[in-house]
């Protein structure tokens, strides 16, 4: 018996060592490691006439499809003025110049496309965002200070499906100094690419909020799809709601049509009351529902009309510009 | 190079199966398992909290399957009376406001749900230590369309803080906890958990600088113990004040804080002069005035402290019950000061239409909602045995060697007493004062008649309200509900076991200053059926006998 | 029985390495604590902190904290989490790293210190680290500094985090930390790794020269170290040549290298070729008008004064690369000054 205590006592502290010895490693090293062959340094030239505080900013950028040449980066130091020059620095040391090729305002993030390929970056790996918990580990990249040395600050998921669906939310200090990096989870799976963004796409809000401990990612589900759209060119914007509805607090007034008298086949006094698949029943949610769109997105409505009944019909989405001017 | 995109749509699913077999770290990933797991569990009671409008809001927390829900008073001092309140399973619900703390920065509002509600399990934040881990959730800059809060995570970066009211306000934190979690506009009255997601206190305050309102590593919370004190007051309904101790304090730099002046609101039982050294107070060190406010910020009036001075050489224990510190009119001045301040500059708060049943809510002065007052009256005498029927009289007696010794008759319009002390009568209608016997004892009998009208639901006083819980006369007292009654110029309190209901101590004074009169009821028999109260025992250190028995009880209902 | 009896055992040696997942900060406070002191001084109106921090390196009270406003007095206050009060004096400040260096009035006995060593961290990115400091002056009673926890987000270049004096040398890097430091009263601080050594000092509140953002850095162990020991000899006059090097001007760059950079109009003017001489190093290599220049000898340069100051740092070379920008395309151009035989 007493041998026995003593075998179960060695058995127990081998287990505190071997737990150690795995704790000895850096989780967040380890993830950053993985990601390495996709990380770039950006440099902006500025114009004279630019608003922006530097003449030169550094931001870090994700090689998204080695083969083609296509970096996502965030808006940060792009938008509004694009920059005179870009140059890309990339894990084998090649400096190069990049074109900018498609802006989506909704998501704060910018597509590059450089001339000579990457070489292949196997072994990075998006997470599903879907299975992403309020909770886990994130760990923030940037490397716009040194690209060999990427710097790593860490946190939680502080929750997901923020902004409409478009993004996660982490606490983990994210700023100028990693816009445009991976949030990468524990397993160095890339959660999102890290934007400024903010509920009312107020850039400067956005930057503003920097280290505050409320950052943002947009995952792979979001821009994977548009990357094509992005490359041909086309910008993209938040979709807009083009109606105007009736007065009263959004958290408990129905989405009531007042305004324009026909647009697409709504009119006044309809109640939207479906969007998307998703149930409405106040404009609150009519507007969270809403945030998932962008501009020129045909969407499905569920409609209960003045006359009564209920309808389903697609409505067009436009963004800020195109509105259609109401009376 | 077609199909590139593809190769990348493709990792998107395979993601998290081609890390499944690598190695990793075991005692990391084990902790980030937890974490997740505290995420989910401190996720359901936390709420989002909206100004009816949807303008302006923060965050809460269940602290009941009823739906009671603590916040700020901050956050709620734009909504009025009514809020609307958004769970993180989707759901809006309606909540009607229910006490408040200006002072403190606490509210407590009512959600209204047709079945029960999630809620916070609390922690003990008495015991917690500067480096543990915590997680705050909430609804920072609105960003929970969809309610679903946001959670940071972080360590305590210090305990037993002091924030000093800002100017024009009473609100002050005292005793606070400090964390590096991100906390931002939007996080106030949010709860702040222990790494077992236990509740440990209500966010509400940060420290902001040169950036604006953004999170630079610096949130407080308000204590857990001190809500959890708070918690029954603010159910009263009532807008609760802050304490005093009836004397003030001055630091020195060479000895601790001497005794600098005693105001009439001391407790007259309590053993403090001029000049005394305070040495500990609720079983703490005090080295300074500050530490004295930390502690008296977190105790809600009525609450008894212990404490030791040293006067000259001699080192003396006594206790304090706290007092308001304020009358009701300096705390009406003091909200309608912060509601303003709350509100949008330029804008006048506005007294929004309350749209509830009276059962729901009642407005009275001095009350945030004076419907609850009303229900936790109800409750306290509801589960209490020594409820009496309207008109109806006791009659204790005590007979010795064959002979009527003592006999003791309360009604609703006299109580009258006959013993070896003498034969005394106390009105309940006096012409100018009432009735101070018997001799020494504070007004015994006008107490008793107090109490059998509380107890009975008679009209005949000023007003009854119940005010929370309290210790039992001392700092490790049993908890009590209480219920306050006033009746010119007098006060008495009766304390109800809250662990049975029972009546279980009185305690009354005949006016301010005068020493009051403490007694503990003792000797429970049964009659007709339900426990009574045979005797009791003095407990305000009075000349007057220490204790009192009844042989028999009779009651005329 | 033997079974369930090593579960057991085992769990419990998993649950203890588990609670050292938490933070250790109870384990090293008692060591950490006591060798942080607040720093009380000058200031306290019109915006200006009048307190900081500051920490032991000696026992017999020497005390490294940040030069400021604050130190603009005789006397100093130090207070120990502990709340005794010291009285200090200022006994040199460095110019290069912006410290103080301050000696405490110690009634007797020796203070708990931190020991400074001359060699980088060897804490690397991702590590757990604490800050501890005055911040906010929120530890206004005699109890413990605030304290945040972080990882050591990486290195950066000295000079591009501050504008410290440039003539520090660029390899010299600071912490940078994944906690905000950049706050009042928070420099003098410490920044201690989970085991509770010491790595770095919480700098002045500056912002990055490259992202404009609020840095939250820590001057590092070895150049504190460097610091102290230049501060404990006896002051160098420093000789006048050190102060001789000036930025060429247009004309001469024209001389040496055969081009003209833009007008400097402004600071930020960009670096584009305004002219390039006939016959000159620059024609030969291939550079022409309105290339815009966007690295210098490996070093970017966004403006012409910057593309200035890297020419004058290189002005004794013989060769010059230069990246411009043509087009959209990146040229390399390399100047050579040393005619081919």
């Amino acid at each position: 018996m007493l041998l026995n205590i003593r075998v179960l006592r060695s058995i127990a502290l081998l287990a505190v060592a071997v737990t150690r010895l795995f704790a000895a490693e850096n989780v967040a090293r380890e993830a950053v490691e993985r990601v390495r062959p996709v990380l770039v340094q950006l440099r902006y030239v500025a114009s004279e006439q630019q608003a922006l505080a530097k003449s030169t900013v550094v931001a870090t950028g994700v090689i998204v499809q080695p083969e083609q040449g296509l970096i996502l980066t965030s808006t940060y130091g792009l938008v509004p003025d694009p920059p005179l020059a870009i140059t890309v620095l990339d894990a084998t040391g090649q400096t190069q110049a990049a074109k900018l090729l498609g802006v989506d305002h909704h998501r704060q993030l910018v597509l590059l496309s450089c001339a000579t390929p990457f070489p292949p970056t196997a072994g990075v790996s998006f997470a599903n965002a879907r299975e992403v918990r309020p909770g886990q580990a994130t760990i923030a990249v940037g490397c716009v200070f040194e690209l060999d040395q990427p710097t790593i600050s860490t946190g939680i998921v502080s929750a997901v499906n923020r902004l409409g669906g478009i993004a996660m939310q982490t606490d983990a200090a994210v700023s100028p100094t990693n816009y445009g990096g991976p949030l990468l989870g524990s397993r160095g799976e890339v959660l999102g690419i890290l934007t400024p963004l903010s509920p009312e796409n107020d850039m400067r809000a956005a930057v503003e909020w920097y280290d505050s401990g409320i950052g943002f990612a947009v995952p792979a589900e979001q821009f994977l799809p548009r990357i094509s759209q992005l490359q041909a060119g086309k910008n993209i914007h938040a979709a807009q709601w083009p109606l105007k509805m009736a007065k009263g607090s959004p958290l408990s007034t129905p989405a009531v049509i007042t305004e324009p008298a026909e647009l697409q086949g709504l009119g006044i006094g309809d109640e939207i009351i479906g969007i998307g698949g998703r149930r409405v029943s106040s404009q609150w949610q009519l507007h969270a529902a809403l945030g998932a769109y962008d501009a020129g997105q045909s969407v499905p409505i569920a409609v209960r009309r003045k006359t009564g009944g209920e309808e389903s019909l697609m409505l067009e989405l436009t963004d800020a510009e195109t509105k259609p001017a109401t009376e | 190079m077609k199909g590139a995109v593809g190769y990348w749509l493709l990792a998107v699913g395979l993601g998290a199966a081609s890390f499944a077999g690598s190695e990793l770290p075991a005692q990391p990933l084990a902790s980030e398992a937890e974490r997740i797991a505290t995420a989910a569990r401190i996720t359901p009671a936390t709420i989002a909290i909206f100004e009816p409008s949807g303008e302006s809001g923060g965050s809460g927390v269940l602290v009941s399957p009823e739906g009671l829900a603590l916040t700020n008073f901050h956050v709620v001092a734009p909504c009025g009376a009514q809020m609307k309140v958004g769970l993180p399973d989707g759901r809006l619900l309606d909540a009607v406001i229910v006490g408040i703390d200006p002072g403190g920065d606490l509210a407590l509002i009512k959600v209204f749900a047709d079945a029960p509600l999630p809620s916070a399990t609390w922690g003990d934040s008495d015991t917690v230590q500067v480096g543990d881990e915590v997680f705050v959730a909430g609804n920072p800059f609105l960003l929970a369309e969809d309610f679903q809060p946001s959670i940071s995570h972080g360590i305590l970066s210090g305990i037993h803080r002091y924030q000093y009211p800002a100017a024009d306000s009473l609100l002050e934190y005292t005793d606070c906890l400090q964390t590096d979690a991100a906390i931002n506009p939007g996080n106030s009255g949010g709860p702040l958990y222990s790494a077992a997601g236990e509740l440990l206190g209500i966010n509400g305050r940060a420290s902001f600088e040169k950036r604006g309102r953004v999170n630079v590593g610096i949130g407080y919370a308000i204590s857990g113990r001190q809500a959890q004190r708070y918690l029954s007051h603010l159910a009263s309904g009532r807008i609760v004040d802050h304490a005093t101790l009836g004397f003030t304090v001055q630091s020195t730099s060479w000895r601790r804080p001497i005794v600098s002046a005693v105001s009439e609101e001391l407790d007259p039982a309590t053993d403090v002069q001029l000049g005394d050294e305070l040495l500990t107070l609720a079983g703490r060190e005090v080295v300074s005035a500050n530490d004295v406010q930390n502690i008296v910020g977190t105790y809600p009036p009525g609450w008894p402290l212990p404490l030791k001075v040293r006067r000259g050489q001699e080192l003396r224990e006594t206790t304090v019950k706290l007092q308001p510190a304020h009358t009701t009119a300096q705390l009406a001045e003091a909200i309608k000061k912060m509601t303003a301040a709350e509100a949008p500059p330029g804008e006048q708060p506005k007294e929004a239409k309350v749209e509830l049943p009276a059962e729901w809510f009642a407005k009275q002065a001095g009350f945030a909602n004076y419907a609850f007052n009303l229900r936790e009256r109800k409750r306290v005498l509801e589960r209490c045995e020594q409820k009496l029927k309207p008109g109806s009289a006791l009659h204790f007696t005590l007979s010795e060697d064959g002979e009527l010794a003592t006999s003791l008759k309360i009604s609703s319009d006299r109580v009258e007493y006959r013993g070896p002390a003498g034969e005394f009568t106390a009105e309940a209608t006096f012409a100018d004062r009432p009735s101070s016997a018997p001799p020494s004892s504070g007004g015994l009998l006008m107490a008793l008649w107090c109490a059998h009208q509380v107890l009975s639901g008679g009209d005949k006083l000023d007003s009854v309200e119940y005010l929370g819980e309290l210790p039992l006369f001392e700092f490790e007292g049993a908890e009590c509900d209480v219920l306050r009654a006033e009746h010119r110029g007098m006060v008495a309190e009766l304390y109800f076991a809250e662990l049975t209901g029972e009546w279980v101590a009185l305690e009354f004074s005949l006016s301010a200053g005068i020493r009051p009169c403490r007694i503990e009821l003792t000797d429970f028999h049964e009659v007709n059926g339900r426990q009574w109260p045979h005797g009791w025992r003095d407990r305000s250190g009075r000349a007057m006998d220490g204790s009192q028995h009844f042989e028999h009880l009779d009651i005329q209902e | 029985m033997w079974c369930r009896a090593t579960m057991l055992l085992v769990v419990c040696g998993l649950l203890a390495s588990f609670a050292q997942a938490q933070t250790n900060w109870r384990e090293i406070s008692p060591d950490v604590g006591p060798r942080i002191v607040k720093v009380y001084g000058a200031g306290g109106g019109g915006g200006l902190e009048n307190y900081q921090t500051g920490f032991f390196i000696s026992a017999e009270g020497r005390v490294l904290t940040v030069n400021s406003p604050v130190l603009d007095t005789d006397e100093v206050t130090l207070v120990t989490e502990e709340g005794n009060r010291l009285t200090a004096r200022v006994v040199r400040t460095d110019p290069l790293l912006g410290l103080a260096l301050l000696q405490a009035e110690l009634s007797g006995g020796i203070a708990p210190h931190f020991e400074l060593k001359s060699e980088f961290s060897p804490a690397q990115p991702g590590d757990d680290v604490f800050a501890v400091s005055n911040l906010f002056n929120v530890a206004t009673g005699p109890e413990a500094l605030s304290v945040q926890r972080g990882v050591l987000a990486g290195k950066a270049p000295l000079e591009l985090v501050s504008p410290f004096d440039p003539t520090v040398k660029r390899e010299q890097a600071v912490l940078l930390v994944d906690v905000v430091t950049s706050n009042p009263g928070a420099a003098g601080g410490v920044i201690v790794s989970s085991r509770g050594e010491l790595l770095g000092m919480i700098g002045p509140e500056r912002r990055s020269r490259v992202t404009g953002a609020w840095h939250n850095y820590a001057l590092p162990t070895n150049l504190l170290a460097d610091a102290v020991t230049r501060l404990e000899q006896p002051p160098v006059i420093p000789t006048s040549e050190d102060s001789a090097a000036q930025r060429p001007d247009a004309a001469q760059l024209a001389r040496r290298w055969g081009f003209w950079l833009a007008p400097e109009i402004s600071s930020r003017t960009p670096a584009y070729i305004d002219d390039v001489v006939p016959g000159s190093a620059a024609e030969l290599a291939g550079l022409q008008p309105d290339d815009l220049v966007v690295f210098v000898a490996e070093t970017s340069t966004a403006s012409v004064a910057e593309a200035l100051a890297v020419l004058t740092s290189q002005r004794e070379a013989e060769q010059m690369a230069l990246l411009v920008e043509r087009n959209g395309e990146l040229v390399r151009i390399t100047l050579n000054l040393t005619k081919p035989e």
